[in-house]
């Protein structure tokens, strides 16, 4: 019995160039289908859609009170906690400044509305979110995976992480050919735990302490040491003035980004649209390389 | 023939049956509880040359019972009889008079065991005891006066359960912030109000139980300000509020920022001697045979937060915080802040830890256990 068989699908079935072996949705060997077997399809594939996460949070999804407030007033609060240079500073008349204040200002702009500061201790960088006294916070934030849901991460705007400082002409590449060399470090930093965490793994490495970044980069330089763990922003600010010294590798990563309350989808998506225009244009490089330039 | 044909039958009939009753005894086996992954042994003392040494650890959110263990086991390595813990309201009375002890439990029984006097901080409100989120989103530190009394009824359900294991609690986490306070403007005689109930309801439960008030944030916030209030404000006017009969002891923060230790207490800066100011406070309104527990301290390496020190200075600012407390009759104990946290932030947070969330000693733990136990 084909009388009921759509004429779309006997359309498909003539154009269909499978061996009727096979099973097929348009051969013969198909069960014979109605529009209420299609309809019953497409519900089932809806059905089947609804399990997948995204797609029913996309269906749930709430209206973003907090991107309607900000075009309303065509203002975007911003929350920082000012107390970490070269990132978010706080002048004597209460001026914010930093990496972090022009990526805001600038993220406020390409949505065409005006950043404000709201100045917060760190603790409170993320409830100031939830209970609606700042849309957004930027503060050298690295992106917390325990924190995903409750809250959102905008694309990460600097990666802080750790990395390996060797000679250029140096033999070491990795920290895989560590073994047998000296590695210089800040006694006490995150770069001295990272040294120990490689030198319980790799065989020989001499750890050689150092009081500053500086003076682990000077090691590096007078062959006190044949490589050195700095993090990412000592190695924007200082790495430039040693012509002779490079980063041979990203160890560690600290990815910096804008977080907004869990309902914000449309505001993170003009955050990441006008972060993504910067990073195209190179902007951020910009304002990274201009906060990082060393003191005159 | 037939013969050969019914063995295989049966055969495949055995295997059959024999491979259900197999999955069937697996899955049973799978269910079965097992016993603890990590036993309480016998109880441990502390060997130490400073008996006031003390850490705040981060057990709230850590599950695993050998993580907890690990932790106690570093703590008690290093020398410090005293842990400050956080047991968090909301975490043990998620539903009304429905208490999960389980984790709390683990905690104490294990600091027990390695020869730690616990310190218990009690707060974080729980969902049923603020608003309705659809009316208005509050965070865990929002506590209207409306649930004073249900706050009440869990210290006296706290204290009744532990009081032959903990003989010390701290109400609440620095009142005088905003954020600690509900991300409202901070309220002395509403702290006090609340400190009553607990402090009554505290001893019904254990009369012997030490409760702990303040554990003041050190700030200069002036009077008005959003922030929070100045410490040494917010003091006064707890004591203004009337809350002598209502603590035992004062719990204190002592943050020395930049400044080293030796740096005298001045009222225009936080520095780790401020608490000389909270103490003469305390004696101005005839609290002086009233004990002083320092539950948070310490200094922060960070590279670059504007309020840190060198790691080398953390470690000898550290060692001399110690040693002022065990030469100060008025201080009980002092916790750095903090042992480890269950997950590194990869903020200047984890700056004032001693160990990192992988367990790797920081060189200040391996300084501060080679002062107080001369470990090598």
């Amino acid at each position: 019995m084909r009388a009921q068989i759509h004429p779309d699908v006997l359309l498909k079935e003539k154009k269909s160039t499978r061996n009727n072996d096979q099973f097929s949705m348009t051969t013969p060997h198909c069960a014979p289908r109605t529009t209420k077997q299609l309809i019953l399809l497409l519900a089932t594939a809806l059905a089947l859609l609804w399990l997948v996460p995204d797609v029913a949070a996309w269906f749930n999804r709430k209206p973003d009170q907090v991107w309607a407030r900000v075009q309303r007033d065509h203002v975007l609060r911003f929350a920082i906690d000012a107390s970490y240079m070269p990132f978010d500073g706080l002048g004597s008349h209460d001026d914010f400044y930093g990496v972090d204040v022009d990526i805001a200002n600038e993220v406020a702009r390409r949505i065409e509305v005006q950043a404000q500061f709201v100045s917060v201790s760190f603790d409170s960088l993320y409830d100031v979110l939830k209970v609606g006294q700042a849309d957004a916070t930027i503060s050298a934030l690295v992106i917390d995976p325990a924190r995903l849901g409750n809250w959102q991460y905008s694309t990460s705007y600097f990666d802080a992480g750790l990395v390996l400082i060797t000679r250029s002409d140096s033999p070491i590449q990795q920290a895989s050919d560590l073994a047998g060399h000296a590695l210089s470090v800040e006694y006490g930093s995150d770069s001295d735990s990272q040294a120990r965490f490689l030198a319980r793994r790799i065989d020989q490495i001499k750890i050689v302490y150092a009081d500053s970044t500086v003076n682990v980069l000077q090691n590096v330089l007078n062959g006190n040491a044949d490589a050195a763990i700095i993090d990412g922003v000592s190695d924007a600010q200082l790495l430039p003035k040693y012509a002779t010294l490079q980063r041979a590798e990203q160890l560690t990563h600290d990815p910096y980004a804008i977080a907004v309350w869990g309902d914000s989808t449309q505001l993170l998506d003009a955050i990441n649209s006008a972060l993504d225009s910067m990073r195209r244009d190179g902007t951020i490089d910009r304002i990274v390389d201009e906060w990082m330039k060393p003191p005159p | 023939m037939a013969e050969i044909s019914f063995m295989i039958r049966r055969s495949i009939q055995f295997n059959y049956v024999t491979r259900i009753l197999l999955i069937f005894f697996w899955l049973l086996a799978a269910q079965w509880p097992g016993g603890p992954l990590i036993a309480i042994g016998p109880r441990q003392t502390v060997v130490t040359s400073n008996p006031k040494v003390g850490i705040h650890t981060r057990l709230t959110d850590e599950a695993a019972p050998w993580k907890i263990d690990r932790t106690l086991q570093m703590v008690h390595d290093m020398g410090a009889p005293w842990i400050v813990e956080f047991f968090p309201w909301a975490y043990l009375e998620p539903n009304r008079g429905s208490f999960a002890w389980e984790h709390a439990d683990e905690v104490i029984d294990q600091a027990q065991a390695h020869g730690l006097t616990v310190i218990a901080r009690l707060g974080l409100v729980p969902a049923w005891a603020r608003p309705d989120p659809r009316k208005r989103e509050t965070t865990f530190t929002y506590l209207d006066r409306d649930h004073y009394q249900a706050f009440g009824d869990f210290v006296y359900a706290f204290v009744q359960r532990y009081k032959d294991r903990v003989q010390h609690i701290i109400i609440l986490n620095e009142p005088n912030l905003s954020y600690e306070w509900g991300l409202q403007p901070v309220d002395p005689q509403g702290y006090v109000d609340l400190l009553k109930i607990a402090y009554r309801r505290a001893k019904a439960a254990d009369p012997n139980v030490m409760v702990l008030a303040g554990a003041l944030a050190p700030t200069l916030e002036p009077i008005g300000s959003p922030a929070g209030l100045n410490d040494l404000i917010y003091l006064q006017k707890m004591y203004e509020a009337g809350t002598q009969n209502y603590f035992d002891a004062l719990a204190a923060h002592a943050y020395g920022l930049q400044s080293p230790l030796e740096a005298a207490p001045d009222p225009s800066q936080v520095n780790f001697r401020r608490v000389e100011l909270l103490r003469q406070i305390m004696i101005d309104n005839g609290d002086a045979r009233k004990q002083v527990f320092i539950t948070e301290a310490g200094w922060n390496d960070s590279l670059r937060w504007n309020k840190a020190v060198t790691p080398a200075q953390r470690i000898q600012y550290t060692l001399q915080g110690y040693q002022w407390a065990q030469q100060t009759d008025w201080i009980s104990m002092v916790a750095m802040w903090a042992f480890r946290y269950p997950q590194d932030t990869r903020t200047y947070q984890d700056n004032w830890t001693f160990v990192t969330d992988d367990f790797q000693a920081k060189p200040i733990y391996d300084e501060v256990r080679r002062a107080m136990t001369n470990a090598k």
